[in-house]
């Protein structure tokens, strides 16, 4: 079963991405801060990290940048989530390391179609 | 979504909670720019949160509050009081519109006006609009379903489409006027037909008619109507009715439906089969000819009749919907309709697949990434992956083993331009993936929601999954722990049963030996269910930050209203009581600081007179003292004037005169806890309200606590709470008096003395003695309760020293007895009203214990 690290400061939406996902197969592990997150990236194998931008503690620029530091997650792939969609968001996600982004709030057939893809399994 | 919704809510007002708490620290140091970081990511994360949510005027509001504070973050706005106010009214808003989600699970009706007239008064602060509109909110004038289109006849729908084929927008204009407009002047029939470019309108009741007692002045309609008009010019014409109207975008294929009998005649069947080849080779004049020919020998009431007749309107329009035609010619054949899902580009199925589209997109984003930077092993490595993925996904092995080969290049020639090169041609939309089959099946113009369709990785082992889901902090419902709670508490009281049960063994049975093991049972019991009692009392504690929280808020609007410059200080925020407690103090407290800055902090230039620093302060302090939680609340305001207070509670017959004379200062303080006592000279706003003090003291004695205020002329004066950490258990003591056994809570007793006789003095008609150099009244307790009192056992009496009202009273009783852990049960029914008791227990062995109230007696 894919591995899903969702990390996000918002129980609500945490709840959201773990519901959409469990049903579509997923197996989810939530983080509610950049911190959290970075430290359960390493201990544990994801296929996919989906990482809110806006958090307490550390946000989720500076915790993919610390990520990619890491050369065991350099191919991980990791899904910013923005309120906004703009250029600049997509271009500041990229320069963090981030592979792809997606725009909240997410409707759950892109989110699980989005996840699939990225995961490499069947849509 | 219902547990979701569940989980927004208390998340919501933590986020209220804090961002106000946040803005009130603004004001005080506009300048602190963790504290607006702290604001903005809090108002942020709400509207990220609401976005889940069918509430769009809610999403709005705090969106175009995150707006300004985005600009105050960015220094582009500078905080003042004013948008301080303006925020935190938008906030108590979206507190009210949480309730509301809570009670009724969405918002009240008038709330989209409610929503603009806020955002207006937001907007005044200028800010900037933020660079794209989120989905959320881009997604406010709310699509509707085709069922919502129901009310309309097949030819307005032929009509709209027509309109909106040719470029128009639809929009759904929902009118339920108010229930009394008859008498506002208001037309709505009128209103409803006159809607700018209104292509159809349909009339209905807005809540089915009563059979009997119809009101015919009250309003019970609904107008739908659908118009092509711009929707700036329909929210003109509805202007003064604007939070009647509801506005909806409507997708044009949703105007498609079809009626009628479902059996399709052989002769369908063979048209779709000719039309679809037709529709293949875009021959749509044929088509149109065709369908036209067929209608005339189809009977005009089966579906396959009428999706004729909408194959015929879509043939006929300038640009037409292929997926729609070839969803219509299924329905022309079988006579069953499913609506397409996707769009369907003109020449290929493949795009319409949403697999197709998502996985172009995320390989879009793959190139901007490499495009715009220079070359880095690690972005190589990481588009590598997603693109590997997404190809391993739509099982495209031809095109991965070239991708990693143009990777590999890359990788050779530091640089992205091989992989760039793949990606802009390996993907041809006419290729598709062939994720499903090669070739989709003509009659389902689109799959099915991918979304839906399971993979076999669902089989999987469910207990594992539980195990990921356990979070490390429980949500549990207030019911299940005041449930254990009461348990525990019911055990503690039988455990009680032991002893006696013990004293049975010995005196009844003779069995010394098995009385000891019961009594060391009962130890082990006692001190498990007493540790248990401390584990759940420490389940049910909240911090008092709880309470104070409440009132940085509540200073700062009352001193702005009372022209007062008060700081508001708190201390201890993090001394925790059990909930019960919390919920009670409320009131109380709320009153006492209410008092201090109404009467006891002074206006700035009675300050300035009396040589005081202009801005008051009023201090909220908690501490845990033993097994009691102290609450202070002081000022450094004028302080309470023993003589003031004195006169006026001669004046207003409280005391006599010759009583006031007698009074210490303290005890003329305490007046005030007199009820119908009311100090200010005027009934002002705030305080005053003919609630006195009085009130604070039976709420807080109800808790079980007590209340002291001590005051200096001049220099302020300070109100402390003293209130038990828990209210579940009481302990109480077991005493003997007029031939009887009852209980005395243990928070009234002082101490316990035998006085020999011979020193009770009588004074007139009352007695006292003398403890340690204070005469301290006597009363006996056989007396208060009506009963003849016994002859002495001992030669001296024993005397309850008890602190009733903040007066040492001595309570002559026969004996002391045990004291003991018990739940207080209050009386109902019939004896509910009874005086002198506070309530009934149950002893050990089964009798029932009656709990004096000797506040009641004496």
């Amino acid at each position: 079963m894919k591995k899903v690290l969702v990390v996000e400061d918002s129980a609500t939406a945490r709840a959201f991405y773990r519901s959409t996902l469990e049903s579509a197969g997923f197996c989810v592990d939530e983080a509610a801060n950049g911190l959290e997150g970075l430290e359960r990236a390493m201990l544990d194998r994801y296929d996919l990290a989906i990482v809110d931008i806006n958090m307490p503690k550390m946000d989720g620029y500076a915790m993919t940048r610390e990520l990619r530091e890491n050369p065991d997650l350099l191919s991980l792939p990791v899904v910013m989530v923005t309120t906004e969609a703009g250029e600049q968001d997509e271009a500041k996600a990229f320069d963090c390391g981030a592979n792809y982004y997606i725009v909240k709030p997410a409707d759950p057939g892109d989110l699980t179609l989005t996840a699939r893809l990225l995961t490499g399994s069947r849509p | 979504m219902k547990t979701l919704l569940e989980r927004f809510i208390p998340e919501a007002r933590d986020l209220i909670e804090s961002s106000s708490t946040g803005l009130l620290k603004l004001e005080r140091a506009p300048g602190d720019h963790d504290v607006v970081n702290e604001v903005f990511r809090a108002v942020h994360t709400l509207k990220g949160s609401s976005g889940l949510f069918p509430v769009p005027a809610l999403t709005r509001l705090v969106h175009v509050a995150e707006d300004l504070l985005g600009a105050v973050r960015s220094d582009e706005l500078a905080i003042d009081s004013e948008l301080i106010d303006a925020l935190l009214s938008a906030l108590d808003q979206v507190d009210r519109w949480v309730d509301s989600l809570e009670a009724q699970a969405g918002l009240p009706a008038n709330a989209d006006g409610v929503s603009n007239a806020l955002v207006d008064s937001l907007r005044r602060f200028g800010g900037r609009e933020s660079k794209a509109t989120p989905a959320a909110v881009a997604a406010a004038a709310a699509r509707v379903s085709g069922a919502a289109l129901d009310v309309f006849s097949e030819a307005e729908r032929i009509d709209v489409f027509r309109a909106a084929a040719s470029g128009a927008a639809v929009l759904l204009v929902d009118y339920t006027p108010a229930d009394n407009c008859f008498f506002c002047g208001t037309d709505p029939l009128a209103l409803a037909l006159e809607t700018p470019e209104v292509l159809a309108t349909a009339i209905t009741p807005a809540a089915p008619f009563p059979a009997a007692d119809y009101d015919p002045y009250v309003c019970n309609l609904r107008f739908q109507s659908l118009s092509v008009a711009p929707e700036a010019e329909i929210e003109h014409h509805f202007r003064y009715e604007r939070t009647q109207v509801a506005l909806a975008e409507v997708d044009p294929r949703d105007l498609v439906a079809i009626t009628g009998e479902g059996a399709a005649p052989p002769v369908c069947a063979d048209f779709a089969e000719d039309a679809r080849r037709l529709l293949d080779d875009g021959n749509l004049t044929l088509l149109a000819a065709r369908a036209k020919t067929l209608r005339a020998i189809v009977g005009a009431g089966l579906a396959s009749a009428c999706a004729l007749r909408w194959l015929d309107v879509i043939a006929s329009a300038r640009e037409p919907d292929l997926a729609l035609a070839r969803a219509l010619i299924a329905a022309v054949g079988k006579g069953i309709y499913v609506p397409p899902s996707g769009a369907e580009a003109p020449a290929a199925s493949a795009a319409s697949d949403p697999a197709f589209v998502c996985a172009l997109q995320i390989i879009e984003a793959q190139k901007r990434n490499l495009s715009r930077r220079a070359f880095s092993a690690s972005a190589l490595a990481g588009a590598r992956g997603v693109v590997d993925n997404v190809l391993a996904a739509v099982a495209r092995d031809d095109l991965r083993e070239k991708f990693v080969a143009a990777c590999d290049h890359c990788a050779a020639e530091q640089n992205f331009a091989p992989a760039l090169a793949f990606l802009e041609h390996a993907f041809e939309p006419e290729q598709g993936f062939s994720c499903a089959s090669n070739s989709p099946s003509p009659e389902t113009p689109a799959p099915p929601p991918v979304h839906e369709s399971q993979p076999p990785e669902r089989i999987a082992d469910p207990q594992a999954e539980t195990k990921k889901a356990a979070a490390r902090v429980l949500r549990v419902d207030q019911a299940k722990v005041d449930t254990l709670m009461n348990l525990i508490g019911e055990l503690i009281v039988s455990k009680n049963s032991l002893p006696f049960l013990a004293t049975r063994a010995e005196e009844v049975f003779g069995s010394r030996e098995m009385s000891r093991e019961i009594k060391d049972q009962y130890a082990v019991i006692d001190r498990l269910s007493q540790e248990m009692q401390a584990a759940i009392m420490q389940v049910r504690m909240l911090p008092i930050s709880d309470v104070f929280d409440r009132f940085p808020r509540l200073v700062r609007d009352l001193s702005r209203k009372l022209a007062k410059d008060i700081d508001l200080v708190i201390e201890g925020g993090d001394t925790s009581a059990d909930k019960n407690i919390i919920e009670a103090l409320n009131d109380p407290l709320l009153h006492i600081v209410r008092n201090a800055l109404d009467h006891g902090v002074e206006p700035p230039q009675d300050r300035a007179k009396a040589g005081k620093a202009p801005r008051g302060k009023i201090t909220l302090k908690a501490w845990q003292d033993s097994e009691s939680v102290v609450i202070e609340v002081s000022d450094d305001g004028r302080g309470i004037d023993p003589k003031k207070i004195a006169a006026s509670a001669v004046s207003k017959g409280v005391i006599s005169q010759a009583d006031a004379d007698r009074l210490s200062e303290q005890e003329a303080i305490n007046l005030i806890f007199r009820p119908g006592f009311s100090t200010a000279a005027q009934v002002s706003d705030l305080s005053g309200r003919g609630v006195g003090m009085d009130v604070v003291r039976t709420a807080v004695e109800k808790l079980g606590g007590r209340v002291s205020v001590s005051s200096r002329v001049g220099e302020g004066s300070s109100t402390r709470l003293v209130l038990p950490l828990s209210m579940v258990v009481t302990r109480i003591m077991i005493i003997e008096a007029a031939s009887g056994l009852y209980g005395v809570p243990m928070e009234l007793i002082v101490e316990t003395v035998r006085v020999e006789r011979e020193h009770i003095h009588r004074i007139q008609q009352a007695e006292a003695f003398i403890l340690r150099d204070r005469l301290i009244p006597v009363v006996r307790l056989a007396d208060l309760l009506r009963e003849p009192a016994r002859p002495l056992k001992h030669d001296a009496e024993a005397v309850l020293v008890c602190r009733i009202n903040g007066q040492t009273v001595g309570v002559v009783i026969d004996d002391f007895r045990v004291g003991m852990d018990v739940i207080v049960k209050p009386f109902e029914g019939i004896v509910a009203g009874a005086r002198g008791f506070s309530g009934t227990t149950l002893l050990g062995d089964g009798r029932v214990l009656l709990i004096l109230d000797l506040k009641e007696l004496i």
